[in-house]
């Protein structure tokens, strides 16, 4: 565990950009990631000094907020009949259109592992469930898009 | 490249390209509503709470970032003044005293915390002799202020770091060791630890990373704004450069190791070079090294490796020219790489194609003056620092990608 920061503004100061970086990669938008970052020190703010370990207890928050948030998108692209596939803004990389296609669980498993590099162990810290669930969820997801990429 | 290999290395090119928008953490801090006023609130609106729900969740997706902060405030009463969190005191204000340039300024080194905000530390004359002095822009170069420097000797001052406006550090060898300020530049605080002479440092992702000296070279990690610093693995470093990609640091370890030091720990990956001349270098989401090997009069057969999956495997992409000692590389792309060499005389080399080709771009034949802190802001934007014998150093700046490297001058 990192030491504790003493203050939840050397929190803001020292994760918000690597925050909203990892939104972005389970959201897409940059505008939805950061809201959703700072919605999350909100929420941050009366708990903080409770907390042992703000920073893990963020990355959670975060990741969770973008499930929802990534949840709330699909449902209002539905909602527009728009078709444009849910990584419109990422530009054409396939593999990201591909990853913007998964259930959002599998999703945050494959950006934790390969973009935060998290041990499985902390990834199941991370999406509160056990360590051979994200071992299947990273599985299945490098299959599906696999299946895509390799189409 | 495997799925997996695709997948890590578009997560970190998309990652790269995100440029977060940072507000005040006043601002954010101003949207909370204390639970009183929040309970009263639903109170009120219970009715047509769903509505709003389902109105506010396609707002919310939609809104842009201009608007977004939004303060605490009631009609006819100053802004809440925020705290930086409930039990703590306010951040104390960033405003270190400012002045002009110092006559005489000398640069040293550089950094960047963004394509507009940086930092030159130098040195300049103070009574009867130098001391070390720093100077910032806000503007991307075009004017610069002095702000105050520690109390160090001059005599081994070799960099200066900020992660942010607020976190920086002064660093070097000798008894120079590291000094850190946390308010911008107003105070500074000479560091026990990392012990001994310290070679380089960098920050990123929140931690600041140093290879101290003192046996041998150790790398010592902190998150930034503590002043916590731990060593990060006893494993004997070359003491080049620390390249920065995300959480993980690489450093060359000696023996053809490339070090990648995360918090999940420190991991040997392989690195093709197998004598100690080796620089790295981010690109993209790749990482580039130059290699140098067969060194004699002069000269040295360099060769360009690149990365694509964290130093795990490398493949060569070129041969830089034969003249001079590889002294640093910086990508301003995947594929544009500039090369600083120094033997006899002092050479910048590029590419523009990922290493196929090479063109000199800038030669100085003052007697193997040392460029340093070679580094680019963008795709287009790039610096480095020249220092002459006589003391005479220069920050040279590039608009073009590395193709001209002009003379940045500090004054009117």
């Amino acid at each position: 565990m990192e030491p504790r920061p003493a203050t939840l503004a050397a929190l803001h100061r020292d994760r918000y950009a690597a925050m909203v970086r990892l939104a972005t990669l389970l959201v897409d938008s940059q505008d939805t990631a950061e809201e959703v970052v700072q919605d999350c020190f909100v929420r941050l703010y009366p708990r903080f000094d409770r907390i042992d370990d703000p920073a893990a207890y963020l990355r959670r928050s975060v990741v969770n907020a973008c499930r929802s948030a990534g949840r709330r998108r699909t449902l209002e692209r539905a909602l527009l009949r728009t078709d444009r596939p849910a990584s419109v803004e990422l530009g054409a990389d396939e593999i990201l259109d591909a990853l913007a296609g998964l259930p959002a669980r599998q999703r945050a498993a494959l950006v934790l592992r390969y973009y935060d590099d998290l041990p499985e162990a902390d990834i199941a810290v991370v999406l509160g469930c056990r360590p051979g669930t994200v071992k299947s969820l990273i599985s299945r997801g490098l299959a599906r898009l696999r299946k895509v990429v390799e189409a | 490249m495997t799925v997996d290999d695709r997948l890590r290395d578009a997560l970190h090119r998309r990652a790269d390209a995100v440029v977060p928008s940072q507000p005040e953490w006043s601002r954010v801090a101003g949207r909370f509503v204390p639970p009183a006023r929040r309970r009263r609130r639903a109170g009120v609106t219970s009715v047509v709470g769903a509505v709003v729900v389902v109105v506010a969740a396609v707002l919310v997706s939609t809104r842009g970032g201009s608007d977004r902060p939004q303060e605490v405030r009631t009609a006819g009463t100053p802004a809440t003044t925020v705290p930086e969190s409930p039990s703590a005191r306010p951040a104390p204000a960033l405003a270190p005293s400012s002045g002009p340039v110092p006559a005489g300024f000398q640069p040293v080194s550089v950094t960047w915390v963004s394509t507009r905000q940086g930092w030159v530390l130098g040195t300049a004359p103070c009574a009867d002799r130098r001391c070390p002095a720093l100077i910032r822009t806000t503007d991307g170069g075009s004017s610069w202020a002095g702000i105050p420097a520690p109390p160090a000797g001059v005599d081994g001052i070799t960099g200066v770091r900020f992660a942010d406006e607020r976190n920086g550090w002064i660093y070097g060898i000798n008894a120079i060791g590291v000094w850190a300020t946390h308010d911008g530049g107003a105070t500074w605080r000479h560091l026990d630890t990392p012990p001994g002479e310290v070679s380089s440092l960098e920050a990123g992702a929140g931690r600041v990373w140093a290879v101290a000296r003192s046996t041998a070279s150790y790398v010592y990690t902190s998150t930034v704004g503590t002043d916590d610093w731990r060593s990060a693995g006893s494993e004997p470093m070359f003491g080049t450069g620390v390249v920065l990609q995300g959480p993980i640091a690489y450093i060359a370890g000696a023996d053809g190791v490339l070090l990648a030091i995360s918090p999940a720990g420190l991991e040997r990956r392989g690195l093709p070079c197998p004598q100690a001349g080796v620089e790295l270098a981010g690109a993209g989401s790749d990482i580039v090294a130059v290699c140098t090997h067969g060194a004699a009069a002069g000269s040295s057969f360099k060769t360009l490796v690149r990365s694509s999956d964290g130093g795990r495997t490398w493949t060569a992409a070129g041969a830089p020219p034969s003249g001079g000692s590889v002294r640093g590389v910086a990508a301003a792309s995947r594929t544009t790489i500039v090369v600083a060499a120094v033997s006899g005389a002092s050479w910048l080399y590029r590419t523009d194609d990922g290493g196929q080709t090479w063109a000199t771009v800038y030669t100085e034949l003052g007697g193997g003056t040392p460029l340093d802190d070679l580094t680019f802001t963008d795709a287009a934007r790039g610096f480095v620092v020249t220092r002459g014998p006589a003391g005479d150093g220069r920050l040279l700046l590039t608009t073009d990608s590395g193709r001209t490297w002009l003379p940045v001058t500090f004054g009117p």
